[in-house]
């Protein structure tokens, strides 16, 4: 059984006074939370690394917290950076070496996330998902963009902004 | 063999975060606000003795449109400025009102009456906005506010660097806006013109100069 939120706000209250007996709770009971809230959002593979360095940020950000409001919106707030930002780097990184792995490692952590993010993507309508891979993941201009989709510049703002708008919503839920 | 309970399969331990446990004061958005308001003191003072103030202010009768243009940038530049601070504490589905984010945008509203009015004078009357425009100037206003706008958005950046701001680019805009208004504030205590002409336009390029510059370049120096 996972604490309530009254429970994390207390243990990390007491945390951010020093309190090491607290924080050893506190930090496995969001490692439970954070399995159970990133379980459904990424492959398995990649699940354990994530919730890794989401508690190093937690530790490292612990005084962002202010005690007289939830926790677990705090706590999903950086979980939920630390996946999109581990996102954009391994789709990055490692965009070219993809076909390769696919073969030879089907379980991998980079398909995993490209797989992640295109699924994501894929629940976008089309030019919204087109326009977000060009610009947000392979840093093409707007104007290229634009020129490559046959969408006016301004269309292409539009569609980015909307797009961003509803993969926020969908990561939430 | 049993997993010790601290220690994940590929090693990593939670012990090693516990030890280094050491204790932290949390944010406080009211002591973000404070140093803002002390930078902006500091920009305001430079302001005097680079170049000192205006005229009407130092006989102690200040033109009524000096008040509105200050009132103005400072309300801009709180409204944006907080919202920026409170980004420093991230959540999820936050209520935008209580989380402080809610009124900046209110704030550009009502600050952009200053260029509207401006371009409303342009069209009515060409030659009289021309003779109130004061080109000359105009580079003063911007270099000036923006010298200011560096020192306090330089601050903020410093500040936030503690916080965990999720949407980076906002932060950035916020911070340049906040930093950009309370810069032109300071040299408003400098310049001369009171038109409406002057107002509208140059110093909302100095403010949008500082938002754009903000947008592009905290982003590097917030990322976490």
């Amino acid at each position: 059984m996972i604490a309530d939120d009254a429970t994390f706000r207390r243990l990390m209250a007491a945390s951010q006074k020093g309190d090491k007996q607290s924080y050893t709770v506190l930090l496995h009971e969001c490692d439970k939370w954070l399995h159970r809230y990133f379980a459904a959002k990424i492959a398995p593979a990649a699940l354990e690394d994530l919730v890794q360095e989401t508690l190093i940020s937690v530790h490292r950000k612990r005084a962002s917290f202010d005690t007289s409001r939830a926790f677990l919106p705090w706590l999903a707030a950086i979980g939920r950076y630390r996946w999109i930002d581990q996102l954009r780097k391994t789709y990055r990184n490692n965009e070219a070496e993809l076909d390769e792995n696919l073969i030879a490692d089907p379980q991998g952590e980079t398909v995993s996330a490209k797989i992640s993010l295109d699924s994501l993507l894929e629940k976008l309508p089309e030019k919204q998902a087109e326009v977000i891979r060009l610009v947000k993941i392979e840093g093409l201009t707007i104007a290229e963009a634009s020129a490559m989709t046959a969408q006016s510049e301004s269309l292409v703002k539009v569609n980015i902004h909307r797009g961003i708008k509803k993969l926020n919503t969908i990561v939430e839920e | 063999m049993t997993q010790n309970p601290n220690s994940s399969p590929n090693g990593f331990r939670i012990d090693t975060l516990v030890a280094d446990l050491r204790p932290v004061t949390p944010i406080r958005i009211g002591r973000g606000l404070l140093l803002v308001a002390g930078m902006t003191l500091f920009a305001a003072l430079a302001v005097y003795l680079s170049m000192g103030f205006r005229a009407d202010i130092m006989a102690g009768a200040a033109d009524p449109m000096f008040f509105l243009r200050l009132g103005t940038l400072v309300l801009l530049g709180v409204a944006t400025g907080f919202a920026a601070l409170s980004m420093s504490r991230p959540a999820i589905h936050a209520d935008p009102r209580s989380h402080g984010t809610a009124f900046w945008k209110w704030a550009i509203g009502a600050a952009m009456l200053f260029p509207i009015s401006a371009l409303l004078t342009l069209l009515v009357d060409p030659a009289l906005f021309m003779a109130d425009f004061h080109t000359n100037s105009a580079g003063l206003c911007i270099a000036a506010s923006f010298v200011a706008a560096v020192s306090i958005g330089g601050a903020m950046t410093w500040w936030m660097r503690r916080g965990a701001p999720t949407n980076l680019s906002r932060a950035g805009l916020l911070i340049g806006l906040s930093a950009g208004s309370f810069g032109a504030a300071a040299y408003s205590f400098h310049c001369p013109y009171s038109t409406i002409a002057y107002s509208g336009i140059w110093f909302t390029l100095a403010v949008a100069t500082c938002a754009l510059i903000g947008w592009m370049i905290v982003p590097r120096f917030i990322r976490w």
